[in-house]
C-alpha cells in the first residue's frame, strides 16, 4: 500500500520514506531545510496539544534523545512534530535477536541516561517501547530516543478517555490503577524492554523469573528490579540506574573500590 | 626502592596499565617509572631534574586527554587540594600543561589501605581507630574549606606504617569540589564514583554535602575492621539496592566482639541512611573516637616489675589510654605513680610526642604546684611510662561535691596557689587552656590544702597540626573557658586567667558563673557578661570579689595578668582576715592520708560531666617538700594595710619545688621562722616557715629572675591528656 503522503512536502519537510503508523499519527523519514528529520503528523483532532512539553523536549540536548527541530500545527488542525534523525536500527527490530549481555548494559544505560534527562525536566515518557529506540549505527550513545512525544508533565492526570497512550505490555501495573504516573512508569517500561533484549520474548505470566534465571545474575538483578510492579520497591529513579549501570561495568570492581563512570542524566 | 604504589584505584574492565615512558621528561621532571594508575590518571614516580627532589606525577590518561572535561577535572583536583594542608592529605606541589596536564605531588611512602585491607583483611581495632582518627581529621580540614572529597575510600588511602606507627594520607581530591560551588562540572558531564562507599543520598542523585564524606568514612571502617563491606549483597546491582534501602543488615554482628561496642556506634552512625542522622562533622567524629575508652582494666599486671629504680606494687587506676601504679623505690622507698601508656595508642597520632610534650611542658614551669615529672622511658615492650611524684587527695571538683561553698581563705589559698604555678607558665609561654575544677588536685597535707595544677598545657581536640581556631575547633571546657575561646579566637594568658577566676566563682558560690547544658553557656557567654560575685555570696570580701569579676572580664584585655592575680591574691585584704594563706608547704615525704584511689575514681565522673572534650587526666602523687607560705598568720588583724604594699614575694619567683634530698631555698621574703604548728610535723630538715609578718613585708632583694630565656619547643603543646589515662 502506498501511503498517498510520500514524495509530498509538508511545512518544508519532504516526505521520503513510511515509517510506522499508529491509530492517531503516522511517522515519515523526511529531509527539511536542516537535514533529516523524522516527522509525526497527527491525525486532525491534534493530540497531544501543544504545550510546554514540547518547549523542554525542543530545549533538550542530551545524546541520549534525539532533538526536536520543529514542532506546528497543520492545516487540518493536526500536530507535526520534527526531531532529529538518527541513522540507526530500531531497537524493536534487534528484540527478536540475542544481544550480548555487555551490549543490552549499554543499550540499557543509555535509555535509562535519556529517561532522567526527561524526568530531570519534569517530563515522563509514558510510553517507551522498543520502536521509540533507534541504536544508532555511528553516535555518541548506544541507543537514542527518537520519539518522546506522549510525554507529558510529570504527575499530570491521563487525557481523556479514549485516547491511550501506554503500549500493553510495557505499561507499568500503576498505569492500570489509574493513578498519575512518575518517571518509575518509564523505568518499568525500560525493564520489559530490557527483559526482550535478555530472553527474545515477553515474560508470560509466571516464567518470568525462569527467564531470567538463564541470564547472567547481574541482569537478572536488574531487570528484576525494574519491573518491580510495587513501584516504592522498584528502582527509584536514573540516577540509581546510572549508577548501577555504572557499577555492572566492573563487577568485581564495584563491589570492592573501584570508580565508576555512568552518564548521568542531564 | 622505596615499595610505592600511589593513589591507586582499582582498573576497571577497559582500562589496562599504560607502560610508563621511562626517562622522559615532563616539564622541569623526570620519569623514573610507572607506580600506579587509577580512573583517570597514571602515577609516576618523578624527579625534580633540577632540585633532584623526589616527586609523584600524575597524568592523564592519554586516551582522555582529548576531553576537555577530564582536564578540567583534573585542574580542579590540583586547585583544590593545593589549597589544602594538612599532615593527614597529601600536598600538590605544581601544575602544569605540557600537551596533557599534570600535577605533581609529594612522593608517598606506603601503601593504599585498599592493597593492605586485601592483604590483611582485616585490621585490629586499635590500628583502625588510629586511621580513622587521621582520616576525620583529613576530613574535617577540608570541610572546613568548603571541600567535599566525594569519592572517599581505602583505594585513596595511603597508609605508611614503616615507622612502625599508622599514618595517612588522604589522596585524590579528582572528584572533589567545593561545596558552595558551581555544580555544572559534574551536572553535565559523568558521574563517577565508587558505588561500595557512595552514600545513599549520592547515589539517589541527590545534593551531597560533606555528610556524604562520612558516609564513605563509615564504609571504610567498617571495611578496615571486617575486612568486607557492611553490605550482605553479591553482585553491584544489589549493593546499590542495599544503600538506598532503609534496611541495614546488622552491622554488630559482623564486626568482632573485641571491637568496643562504642567504636562500632560511630561507625553505625556513619552509616545512617538520613544524613541527617549522621555525626553532624568530621571533629564530632575524631572527638568521639578519641574518647574511645578501654572498659577492661589493664589485661597485664605489671606488679612486682622494676622500672628504673623503681618497684611496682600495685595498680591505681586505670584509663582509656593508659594505666597508673603504684611503685616505690627499690632502696628508699620512695612512692611515685607510674603511667603507662596503652601500647595501641601509639598507633593514635601525636599521642607519643603529646606524652613526652606534657612532660617537658610541665618538667620547664618549675613549681610545686604542677604535678612533677621524675623520669620518662620506654619499657622493654615498647610501651611508653613516665614517673610522677605520686599524689593523694582529691579534686577541687570532688571537692565541691561534698563541700558546695568554700571557705573564702581557702578560695584564695588553693587560687593563690594555682596562680603562682601559671605565672611561670605563662612566662614560658605554656597556655593550660582548660583550667577547672577537675584540674585543680589538692592534697591535703596537714590539714592544709596544697594545689596540683593537673593536665598542663592541655589542648585535647587539636587536629595535631595547624592552627586550630582556623578549623573552628574548639578547645577547652566550656563552663570555665573564656568567651574569645568559645569563639574559636587563640587561647592566650588570658584564657587561664578567666578561667581561673570562673574555678573561683565556682570555689565560692557554688556554681559555674554561667550555668546550664554547654549550648546554653556557649551563647550566653559570648552575648553577657559574668554575674558579680557578690550578687552571688556577699560575704566573699570586696578586694577577692572585684579580683574575680576583672579575671571574668568578657574582654580578654580587661583583664589582669596572672602575674597581678597571684599579686592580688596575696594582698592580706583580699581575705578574710582569719585565713592563713598557705601557699606552698614545706613536708618532707609527707604522710598520705587521703586515698589515692579517689583520683582515680574521679575518671568516669569528669568524663561524664564535661563530655567528650574531656578526657579526662589522673594524676598522682607523692607529697613532697613544700614551702609554706603564710603571711597572714595574725588572724584578727583587719585588712588595713594598703594596697599599693607589695606583699608578696616576687611574682616571678615563686615558691620552687624542693624535694627531700634538696630543701627548698627559696623562701618567702620575710625572715621569720617559727614553723606553725598546724602544718606537717616539722622534722630537723624542714626549711624555715615564715608565717607572720606584723609588716609588710620587704620587696624583694634582688629584682625577679627573668623568665626562661628560650621558649620552649613546646609552647602551644598537643597535650592529650597529661597523666593520660584516658
Amino acid at each position: 500500500m502506498t501511503d498517498p503522503r510520500l514524495g509530498s512536502t509538508i511545512r518544508d519537510y519532504l516526505l521520503i520514506e513510511r515509517l510506522a503508523a499508529t491509530g492517531v499519527a503516522a511517522t515519515y523519514r523526511a529531509t527539511g531545510p536542516s537535514g533529516d528529520v523524522a516527522l509525526k503528523l497527527y491525525d486532525g483532532a491534534g493530540v497531544p496539544e501543544p504545550d510546554a512539553t514540547l518547549a523542554v523536549q525542543r530545549e533538550l540536548h542530551h545524546p541520549a534523545v534525539a532533538r526536536l527541530v520543529d514542532a506546528g500545527e497543520l492545516d487540518d488542525g493536526g500536530l507535526f512534530l520534527a526531531t532529529e534523525w538518527i541513522d540507526g536500527t530500531p531497537l524493536s527490530a534487534l528484540v527478536a535477536r540475542r544481544s550480548s549481555w555487555e551490549s543490552i548494559r549499554r543499550i540499557v544505560g543509555a535509555i535509562g541516561s535519556g529517561l532522567g534527562a526527561l524526568h530531570a525536566r519534569g517530563v515522563v515518557h509514558r510510553d517507551l517501547k522498543p520502536s521509540d529506540v533507534i541504536v544508532p549505527a555511528r553516535h555518541a550513545c548506544a541507543a537514542v530516543i527518537v520519539d518522546a512525544s506522549p510525554a507529558l508533565r510529570d504527575g499530570v492526570a491521563e487525557p481523556p478517555v479514549g485516547i491511550v497512550h501506554a503500549t500493553a505490555p510495557y505499561a507499568a501495573p500503576e498505569r492500570a490503577a489509574g493513578r498519575p504516573v512518575d518517571g518509575r512508569a518509564d523505568l518499568y517500561a525500560l525493564g520489559m524492554i530490557m527483559f526482550q533484549l535478555l530472553t527474545g520474548r515477553f515474560p508470560d505470566e509466571g516464567d518470568r523469573d525462569a527467564e531470567l534465571r538463564k541470564v547472567p545474575p547481574v541482569a537478572q538483578a536488574l531487570c528484576a528490579w525494574l519491573l518491580e510492579c510495587d513501584r516504592d520497591a522498584r528502582l527509584p529513579n536514573a540516577h540509581v540506574l546510572a549508577v548501577t549501570i555504572g557499577a555492572t561495568a566492573s563487577e568485581l570492581g564495584a563491589m570492592s573500590g573501584a570508580t565508576v563512570e555512568a552518564r548521568t542524566p542531564a | 626502592m622505596v615499595a610505592v604504589d600511589v593513589i591507586e584505584t582499582q582498573l576497571g574492565i577497559g582500562q589496562r596499565r599504560i607502560p610508563g615512558p621511562a626517562n622522559v621528561a615532563i616539564g622541569r621532571y623526570r620519569i623514573e617509572r610507572l607506580i600506579g594508575g587509577g580512573g583517570w590518571g597514571l602515577v609516576y614516580a618523578a624527579r625534580h631534574e633540577i632540585l633532584n627532589k623526589p616527586v609523584a606525577l600524575k597524568v592523564l590518561r592519554p586516551d582522555l586527554v582529548a576531553d576537555p572535561a577530564h582536564a578540567q577535572r583534573f585542574l580542579r583536583e590540583a586547585r583544590i587540594a593545593a589549597t589544602l594542608h594538612h599532615e593527614n592529605i597529601v600536598d600538590i606541589t605544581d601544575f602544569g600543561d605540557e600537551g596533557s596536564p599534570y600535577l605533581v605531588m609529594e612522593l608517598l611512602r606506603g601503601r593504599t589501605l585498599m592493597s593492605v585491607v586485601r592483604e590483611q583483611g582485616m585490621l585490629p581495632w586499635t590500628r583502625v581507630i588510629g586511621i580513622l582518627v587521621q582520616l576525620a581529621r583529613a576530613l574535617a580540614c577540608a570541610h572546613a574549606q568548603g571541600v567535599v572529597h566525594r569519592d572517599l575510600k581505602p583505594g585513596n588511602i595511603m597508609l605508611d606504617d614503616s615507622s612502625g606507627v599508622d599514618r595517612i594520607k588522604l589522596c585524590d581530591f579528582g572528584l572533589s569540589r567545593l561545596s558552595s560551588g558551581d555544580d555544572r562540572i559534574t551536572a553535565s558531564g559523568y558521574f563517577v564514583g565508587t558505588p561500595a562507599y557512595m552514600a545513599p543520598e549520592q547515589i539517589l542523585g541527590m545534593v551531597t554535602d560533606a555528610r556524604g564524606d562520612l558516609y564513605a568514612l563509615g564504609v571504610t571502617g567498617f571495611e578496615l575492621l571486617t575486612g568486607s563491606l557492611p553490605y550482605v549483597a553479591t553482585n553491584p546491582v544489589t549493593l546499590v539496592a542495599e544503600i538506598i534501602s532503609e534496611r541495614r543488615a546488622y552491622l554488630r554482628d559482623r564486626i568482632p566482639k573485641e571491637v568496643p561496642d562504642a567504636l562500632v556506634a560511630v561507625i553505625e552512625q556513619c552509616l545512617a541512611v538520613d544524613p541527617d542522622k549522621r555525626p553532624a562533622g568530621a571533629q564530632q567524629i575524631e572527638a568521639a573516637l578519641l574518647a574511645i575508652a578501654s572498659p577492661a582494666p589493664p589485661a597485664f599486671d605489671l606488679a612486682g616489675q622494676i622500672i628504673g629504680n623503681y618497684r611496682i606494687t600495685k595498680v591505681l587506676g586505670a584509663g582509656g589510654s593508659g594505666s597508673v601504679w603504684l611503685a616505690e623505690h627499690a632502696s628508699i622507698g620512695t612512692k611515685v605513680a607510674v603511667k603507662i601508656l596503652r601500647p595501641e595508642i601509639a598507633f593514635i597520632p601525636g599521642a607519643a610526642e603529646r606524652f613526652v610534650n606534657e612532660a617537658r611542658a610541665a618538667s620547664l614551669i618549675s613549681s610545686p604546684h604542677i604535678a612533677r615529672y621524675l623520669d620518662i622511658g620506654r619499657l622493654p615492650s615498647g610501651q611508653l611510662y613516665a614517673i610522677l611524684e605520686y599524689l593523694a587527695g582529691e579534686t577541687v571538683f570532688e571537692r565541691l561535691a561534698h563541700d558546695v561553698r568554700m571557705p573564702v581563705h581557702q578560695v584564695a589559698t588553693i587560687a593563690r596557689q594555682v596562680a603562682s604555678a601559671l605565672v611561670p607558665a605563662h612566662a614560658a609561654g605554656i597556655v593550660h587552656r582548660d583550667l577547672k575544677p577537675e584540674n585543680v588536685f589538692l592534697m591535703s597535707v596537714a590539714d592544709e590544702d596544697v594545689a596540683k595544677v593537673l593536665d598542663f598545657g592541655i589542648a585535647k581536640m587539636g587536629t595535631g597540626s595547624g592552627p586550630q581556631t582556623q578549623l573552628g575547633y574548639f578547645v577547652g571546657t566550656v563552663h570555665y573557658c573564656p568567651p574569645e575561646q568559645i569563639l574559636g579566637d587563640a587561647a592566650g594568658p588570658a584564657a587561664d586567667v578567666y578561667a581561673l577566676g570562673a574555678t573561683m566563682f565556682h570555689m565560692l558560690v557554688g556554681h559555674a558563673p554561667f550555668t546550664g547544658d554547654a549550648t546554653e553557656v556557649a551563647s550566653a557567654k559570648t552575648v553577657r557578661a559574668a554575674p558579680r560575685v557578690r550578687i552571688a555570696r556577699e560575704d566573699v570580701p570586696e578586694p577577692l570579689a572585684s579580683l574575680v569579676d576583672a579575671m571574668l572580664a568578657r574582654n580578654a584585655a580587661d583583664r589582669p595578668t596572672m602575674a597581678e592575680v597571684f599579686e592580688r591574691l596575696g594582698r592580706r585584704e583580699s581575705i578574710a582576715p582569719k585565713a592563713p594563706v598557705a601557699v606552698a608547704v614545706a613536708a618532707p615525704a609527707a604522710p598520705l592520708a587521703a586515698t589515692p584511689s579517689t583520683m582515680f575514681a574521679s575518671f568516669e565522673v569528669r568524663r561524664s560531666r564535661t563530655g567528650v572534650l574531656v578526657l579526662a587526666a589522673a594524676a598522682v602523687i607523692a607529697a613532697l617538700v613544700l614551702v609554706v607560705w603564710t603571711p597572714w598568720q595574725s588572724a584578727a588583724r583587719p585588712a588595713v594595710a594598703p594596697p599599693a604594699t607589695p606583699v608578696l614575694p616576687p611574682i616571678a619567683a615563686p615558691p620552687t619545688p624542693t624535694t627531700p634530698t634538696s630543701p627548698p631555698k627559696t623562701a618567702p621574703p620575710a625572715k621569720v621562722s617559727p614553723p606553725v604548728a598546724h602544718l606537717a610535723p616539722p622534722k630537723p630538715s624542714a626549711p624555715p616557715r615564715p608565717i607572720k609578718h606584723v609588716k609588710p613585708p620587704p620587696p624583694p632583694p634582688s629584682p625577679p629572675p627573668a623568665p626562661p630565656p628560650v621558649k620552649p619547643d613546646v609552647p602551644d603543646v598537643m597535650i592529650a591528656d597529661p597523666y593520660g589515662a584516658q
